[in-house]
């Protein structure tokens, strides 16, 4: 009886000692508890874009405003009527919980290490354009003490002012320029430039040049400091410096979104979304060539007379009060699936003729100096803004008798004011940067080009007045209200009719 | 070791010297002189015995001078001096408590009357009315059980939660079959953005393999499971083999299911169109969807939704029954219970067939369940159960979200469009058959019927086995193991052409899960006829349970009507793996004194792999303590003879819970590769917190169980307290944050509230018995604490007025100092004498955002009377819930596209809101029907949550047992047929169009409901055949 019990005493005992091996029992084994820079710097170029980002938010919002694009819609495409949406909101979350907190991690974890001095330079300078396309869309946003709640337990950032956000941005930019360095460790992850400092210097410079435009109404000292400078350190030079992310065909997330959500939503067929009437008004006022690439019906035909677009601020209830020849929307132009919605197209982060164009600009208003004259830049923009097409392959070459074609027309040097001038290259603007809808967008905001007639629907909050920014997420209130409390007092009602700082 | 096996084999192959035999033989009845089959007979201190044949008679070769044993489950037993023969026996049935034993926590059985707690016990009886889902049977049956069934088809799961929830995470309990904790894993639910419900884990039992089924309701019942019954435990017994006679039964029911819709709901007097126009052409169909805002149906030629002109009558009155199929359930079950003194055994197999409202929507189980004890020795004892369960699932519908929802347009399409007129699913180029260009998310229900595919198969075994040893009288060893292993393997395909995924696209997955536990018991019984006696025991339990789960994703079909994953032009995979393990020592001792007064304690403490990880501070480990008194007043003090029973019990204890494995630490995956760089990320949303412990939940009861007039009259009445506190919360934080939440122990939720059960026989005569039983119980929960920086936060939200759709948004809040789960959305905006202030054009204006009702019911009742004369029985089962709320997104939307029959007002000549206007002069403004409740729908919350007290006729049946002289003739021993129904009347509810219990998931945030399949009654017959 005893040598039982004494077996059974030892039985119970060795249950507890199984107890000890735990701590290796809950290590999660289907990931890591540790990653390397490269891959972090890579999901933060590539993560910036996704089906609902190019559907709702760059076309569905941004293009839709400022009539790029149009819509018959009245349930998923809120920026055509200027409509009460939460999908403006979506943006914002989306972000910091995808590539704002993985940059502060890559930064977490390259900062201060010797072996990773250019990974840490490009993410401090890709961090400050993740930031700019935030800031510019929603104003004060959370920055200093966003996306690292793990390390820092900040679990309810504070919102910053967008002009000490954009202090931040460009201080990085600076800093991350400074520390480029080509005899160092190489840049490990860089799907964009592969590696080329050179390139990301320029790119650097390039993003320094459109923040500091930006700035030109609320701090116009900023804005000509940090544009000369960086003309003058070397911004880039021509088509092949843009900065893109070259998709691929095969799995669902390394191809163009834009493309995938196209032809899972079959929206060519539902004529959901649609170039608008403004927008190909345009392109056939100036014959502009870039109508092929950017313009088909929904059959794939690019026929140039066939071409037509929406009027913008219609449903399909009222459409014919706006368009009394209304028939079908199969009559309408979309975008060409031959170029645009390739599952390999690329999705455009920022581009050369851009950057010419604002070189342009400042030329014209003597920020610039020795630097060459506007038309030189506008013509290098129109013509690297063309090139640049052959991105989307065969279907987006646009041969050089067309682009000499175009220039002919001198619609730059026939412009006899400044302010004609001025559209001119804000046109020029709104139809090269056509796709990159928030940067369009925030240009469009900021020089007030073209000029645009707002849209009057019945049931939108914001009748005949374009909106200027996006909404905070509902979120926000519900658990970080006290914050947002503090943005609206600084910037103003949470509407989307009030203007970001540099806008005011 | 090898002493012991000696010993063993020593005892197997003793056996009794000889003595003088005598032939024994007698009859046994009960009191009214009917006789009793299967009575076990046996010699006291042998293994001789045998059982009462069909007349109730007897044989036995018995030594002279011993005591013979007649026992008989249900009666007292009967103990008689081998002396004259024939015997004649009469058995009485066992009726008091004092002899009641009940099963408790670890299997272990004990006499009801030294419970601390408050237990119930459900036998077989109770589940002859048949749920699909088996605790769904549960129903009105237990006194502080809240049983919510979503309405999401016969496949689908349950919600039981004891004494209100507890948690901001788990609320449900933990199921224990045959002693061994089984999986009760969902495996899957819709939510706000739709989807199906995937069924859970205890749905797979079969009712008919059930012997009883014991609520362990309170802390102190189902501590000594630890952390895992932290919401009470519910533990099955499975029927077992037989003494003597073979027993073949066979058990048969069929009964048909229809849909309760409260098609007076419904206006059936305008038609599709807008604005009190019919639609015109085929552009305006595009916009107009599903709305019946159209012209009066006057019978002209209209325009439809496929380009045909179709008389504008009527023509949807019947649409609910000529799209839903005539459900039907078939259940057959077959067992045979056999054995000897020794070794007993029951086989068993169902076949169940269920085919449900939807059509091409059915579900096969099938049940295989094995059942053998054995005393191998006088000492040793086995016990073995296994059983199988098969599973077969075609199309369960998705639910609340229009995505690939085939029941909304069952609920919204106009009276005038007959459904049958989208019957051909597909148009002539194969795309989804919609109501034209704003109907993409309105899936056409005959696609999603016969061109949408969702399959899975599910196959689970579970197998325990106990061997008890009594090492001496009073000293007993038991050990015991047992599995559980779930495969589920899931196919749902998204075919090309669907209107708002027309490249298409397919999943599949594969599901394993896997559980081992081992228990080994030590204990000791002092001998019964001590005046103080003592049980107690201690025990270790290991449990191991792990998962695995890989699944594949194919998206944009190349070639139609062949939807494979190799037919796609990208595809991806997934794989996920997880263990946890708990190791645990437990131990109980009970001290009775006179039979009158009786102490428990216990505790347990258990070691989590889960909260366990290097450099953690916090402990891995919780202790469990209980203590519990009770108290037989009626044996102490001179209490009237009317008085039968009095007993007194409180008790208190600690329970708690953990998490699920790895969530101490932050991770990172890697995901696509692109152009050869592979992106890697942190791949948790949760902020993970190294220091994690346990919750805990302190739990305390006091009851009383009373009983009158012979046990004629009885009330058991219980007051609980259940505090939890260190709740785990996944507490929403800001996304600017990086991240959707953090993990946080700080939540704290009180629960109190009373139980009674009221019992009484209001009349027994010789033919004719009245047995009658009604309990209810009151919940109060308050949400004490969540964060310290937390005082709310959003724990489900309707999908109706989600991301700026139509209708008016709707949550479900946890909120510091409200009830568990209250409903919350926008207010009328009132005056101060309360009326609702209407703006300039006539519109009801918003208010604030607040609380319009709780979610959870704290009332719940049931009353059930039982009547049987001769052969007759009839069971009459009536239930509600009382005091919760409901946000009806059905309705809501049925508001939106004027479908619903409150929309009729005012569309001729407009409606004029009941209430002021904003300088206080009664609203005199009529606005047109439409835009009046378009905007209605899309601003007041509170238009649209509805009491959801209910009072249903929920089980009925009427039963005959064929008389036996009858019976016998054709060589059987016992028919009974019954009539059966469920859910046949809802006797009382103010939800309009559905049923008031309608919800469409088992999450923690009840009280919302939109577009699930509608409620069904039941109606069938019963067959019940013993060979």
């Amino acid at each position: 009886m005893k040598q039982l019990i004494n077996i059974i005493t030892i039985i119970l005992f060795a249950g507890i000692f199984f107890s000890c091996d735990f701590e290796e029992k809950n290590i999660n084994p289907n990931n890591s508890l540790s990653i390397a820079p490269g891959p972090l710097l890579s999901y933060t170029q590539l993560n910036n874009t996704n089906e609902g980002f190019a559907k709702r938010t760059q076309i569905g919002f941004c293009m839709m405003m400022i009539q790029q694009t149009a819509s018959l819609d009245i349930t998923e495409i809120a920026g055509d009527k200027y409509l009460e949406s939460e999908e403006d909101g979506v943006f914002f979350t989306t972000t910091y919980a995808s590539v704002v907190k993985n940059m502060m991690e890559l930064i977490d974890l390259t900062k201060d290490n010797a072996a990773f001095v250019n990974t840490y330079a490009v993410a401090l300078i890709w961090k400050s354009w993740i930031f700019h396309r935030l800031t510019d869309l929603y104003g004060d946003i959370p920055y200093s003490e966003a996306g690292n709640g793990y390390r820092t337990q900040i679990f309810y950032p504070k919102y910053d002012k967008q002009s000490d956000v954009y202090e931040g941005l460009i201080r990085d930019i600076e800093l991350g320029l400074s520390l480029l360095d080509e005899s160092a460790a190489s840049i490990k992850g860089d799907i964009l430039y592969h590696g080329d400092i050179e390139k990301w210097k320029r790119f650097g410079n390039s993003l320094l040049l459109r923040l500091g435009m930006r700035l030109e109404r609320a701090n116009p000292a900023l804005a000509q400091s940090t544009v000369t400078k960086a003309v003058q350190n070397g911004v880039m030079q021509d088509h092949t410096d843009i900065c893109m992310l070259q998709h691929v065909n095969g799995k669902n997330a390394t191809e163009n979104p834009l493309g995938t959500v196209f032809k899972s939503h079959g929206l060519l067929s539902s004529g959901t979304i649609k170039i608008s009437n403004t927008f190909m008004q345009q392109l056939k006022s100036t014959n502009d060539p870039r109508m092929q690439v950017y313009c088909a019906l929904p059959d794939g035909d690019t026929a140039r007379n066939r071409q037509k677009g929406l009027i913008n601020g219609y449903d399909a209830q009222n459409i014919k009060d706006g368009d009394p020849s209304f028939t079908s929307l199969d009559t309408f132009s979309t975008l060409n699936p031959a170029t645009l919605l390739l599952p390999n197209a690329p999705t455009i982060y920022m581009t050369h003729a851009e950057v010419e164009l604002l070189q342009a600009e400042a030329i014209l208003k003597g920020w610039l100096t020795g630097a060459g004259t506007a038309q030189e830049h506008y013509e290098k923009a129109v013509r690297s803004s063309m090139k640049q097409q052959a991105i989307y392959g065969d279907a987006g070459i646009i041969k050089d008798a067309e682009i000499d074609a175009f220039l002919a027309q001198d619609l730059l040097g026939k412009a006899t004011t400044l302010a004609d001038q001025l559209n001119v290259l804000g046109t020029e603007f709104w139809v090269s940067t056509f796709i990159n809808g928030c940067e369009s967008y925030a240009n469009w905001r900021r020089c007030g080009y073209p000029q645009l007639t707002p849209v009057s629907y019945a049931t939108s909050p914001y009748k005949g007045t374009i909106p200027l920014r996006f909404t905070y997420p509902s979120s926000e209130y519900t658990v970080n209200y006290e914050h947002v409390k503090e943005a609206i007092e600084h910037q103003g009602a949470d509407d989307m009719t009030t203007p970001v700082w540099w806008d005011e | 070791m090898k002493h012991l096996f000696f010993l063993f084999v020593l005892l197997c192959l003793s056996c009794p010297g000889q003595a003088q035999q005598i032939n024994l033989t007698g009859t046994i009845t009960d009191e009214n002189q009917h006789p009793l089959t299967g009575v076990s007979v046996h010699i006291k201190g042998t293994t001789m015995g045998t059982a009462s044949d069909l007349d109730g008679k007897f044989n036995l070769q018995a030594p002279a001078g011993e005591t013979v044993s007649f026992s008989y489950l249900g009666y007292q037993t009967i103990e008689s001096g081998v002396t004259a023969t024939p015997l004649v026996i009469v058995m009485r049935e066992n009726t008091t408590e004092i002899n009641e034993v009940v099963v408790t926590a670890l299997g272990i059985k004990r006499d009801k009357k030294s419970l601390s707690y408050s237990v119930t016990e459900l036998k077989e009886d109770a589940f002859l009315v048949k749920e699909s889902n088996l605790a769904a049977g549960l129903a009105g049956k237990v006194a502080g059980v809240n049983v919510v069934r979503p309405t999401t088809g016969v496949m689908g799961s349950s919600r039981i939660t004891i004494r209100g929830n507890g948690s901001f995470s788990g609320n449900q309990p933990l199921y224990v079959v045959d002693g061994i904790p089984i999986d009760n894993s969902n495996f899957g639910q819709p939510g706000l953005w739709g989807g199906s419900d995937g069924g859970d884990g205890i749905s797979s039992f079969n009712s008919d393999d059930i012997e009883s089924m014991t609520v362990l309701k309170g802390g102190t019942a189902a501590a000594l499971y630890g952390s895992r019954a932290a919401n009470g435990a519910i533990v099955i017994t499975t029927k077992k083999g037989s003494k003597g006679k073979t027993i073949v039964e066979w058990n048969s029911s069929f009964t048909f299911d229809t849909p309760i819709v409260l098609r007076d709901d419904f206006q059936q007097e305008y038609g599709h169109g807008m604005s009190g126009i019919a639609p015109k052409e085929m552009t305006t169909i595009n916009m107009i969807a599903t709305c019946s805002w159209g012209g009066k149906l006057d019978g002209s030629s209209v325009l439809q939704f496929d380009g045909v002109s179709r008389p504008y009558v009527l023509a949807g009155k019947d649409n609910f029954s000529n799209f839903y199929d005539k459900a039907f359930t078939v259940l057959n079950n077959l067992s045979v219970a056999a054995g000897n003194e020794k070794t007993q055994y029951r086989i068993s197999l169902g076949d169940q067939r269920y085919d449900d409202l939807y059509p091409s929507s059915k579900m096969t189980r099938n049940n295989i369940t094995l059942n053998l004890s054995s005393d191998l020795s006088k000492r040793l004892s086995l016990q073995v159960s296994a059983m199988y369960m098969r599973e077969r699932v075609n199309n369960r519908q998705n639910m609340n979200d229009y995505e690939a929802n085939g029941n909304v347009l069952l609920w919204l399409l106009p009276p005038s469009i007959d459904v049958r007129t989208l019957s051909p699913a597909v148009d002539a180029n194969g795309k989804e058959l919609i109501l034209g260009d704003q109907g993409t998310w309105f899936a056409n229900p005959y696609f999603i019927a016969y061109k949408k595919r969702q399959q899975d198969a599910k196959d689970r075994i579970t197998g325990s086995l106990q061997l008890q040893y009594n090492l001496t009288d009073n000293w007993y060893l038991r050990g015991r193991a047992g599995g559980d292993a779930i495969n589920r393997r899931n196919e749902v395909t998204t075919p090309l052409g669907t209107a708002y995924m027309q490249a298409g696209n397919i999943s599949a997955s594969s599901v394993f899960l896997g559980e081992v536990n081992a228990e080994a018991i030590l204990g000791y019984k002092s001998s019964a006829d001590r005046k103080l006696t003592f049980n107690a025991f201690v025990g270790w339990n290991s449990m191991a349970s792990w998962s695995e789960s890989i699944g594949a994703y194919g998206s944009r079909f190349i070639q139609p009507d062949f939807d494979v994953m190799g037919n796609t032009e990208t595809t991806s995979g997934n794989q996920y793996k997880s263990e946890n393990y708990i190791n645990s020592l437990f131990g109980q001792a009970e001290v009775a004194y006179d039979n009158r007064l009786f102490l428990t304690f216990s505790g347990r403490n258990d070691w989590f792999s889960a909260l366990s990880l290097k450099g953690k501070t916090a402990p891995n480990h919780i202790f469990y303590p209980s203590a519990g008194l009770s108290f037989l007043a009626n044996e102490t003090f001179d209490l009237p003879a009317w008085v039968s029973l009095m007993k007194l019990r409180t008790s208190w204890a600690q329970s708690g819970g953990s998490v699920s494995p790895y969530n101490l630490a932050l991770t990172y995956g890697y995901g696509t590769t692109i152009n050869g760089y592979p992106t890697g990320s942190i791949n948790t949303s949760t902020i993970p917190y190294l220091n994690l412990k346990p919750l805990t939940s302190v739990s305390y009861e006091a009851g009383a169980d009373i009983r009158f007039l012979s046990n004629r009259l009885g009330i058991d009445a219980t007051y609980y307290i259940r505090n939890t506190h260190d709740d785990i919360v996944n507490a929403q934080i800001s996304s600017a944050s990086g991240y959707n939440d953090v993990l946080i122990n700080a939540g704290q939720i009180n629960n109190q509230g009373v139980e009674l059960l009221l019992t009484a026989t209001p009349v027994k005569i010789k033919d004719f018995a009245w047995n009658s039983s009604f309990n209810f119980s009151y919940n109060k929960s308050e949400v004490k604490r969540i964060t310290d920086k937390i005082t709310s936060f959003v724990s489900a939200q309707g999908r109706a007025g989600a991301a700026s759709d139509p209708g008016v948004p709707a949550y479900i809040y946890q909120e510091v100092g409200e009830p568990y789960g209250i409903i919350k959305g926008y207010a009328y905006l009132r005056d101060e004498n309360g009326e609702i202030v209407f703006d300039k054009d006539g519109y009801p204006m918003r208010g604030e955002i607040k609380k319009l009702g709780e979610g959870v019911h704290p009332y719940t009742a049931g009353f059930s009377n039982q009547f049987s004369y001769r052969g007759f029985s009839l069971n009459v089962l009536i239930d509600g819930k009382f005091g919760g709320s409901i946000f009806s997104g059905t309705n809501n939307l049925a508001y939106f596209y004027g479908i619903q029959k409150a929309t009729l007002e005012g569309r001729e000549g407009g409606v004029i809101g009941k209430g002021v206007k904003r300088n206080g002069m009664p609203n005199d403004k009529a606005v047109p029907a439409m835009e009046y409740f378009m905007t209605l729908s899309s601003r007041i919350t509170e238009e649209f949550v509805y009491d959801a007290s209910f009072v249903k006729l929920r089980e009925i049946a009427l039963g005959y047992t064929l008389p036996k002289s009858l019976v016998e003739k054709i060589g059987l021993s016992a028919i009974t047929l019954s009539i059966i129904g469920r859910n046949l009347l809802i006797l009382y509810s103010k939800v309009p169009m559905v049923d008031p219990e309608t919800t469409y998931n088992n999450g923690n945030g009840q009280g919302l409901e939109q577009f699930e399949l509608p409620a069904t009654r039941s109606f069938g017959f019963n067959l019940n055949v013993k060979f």
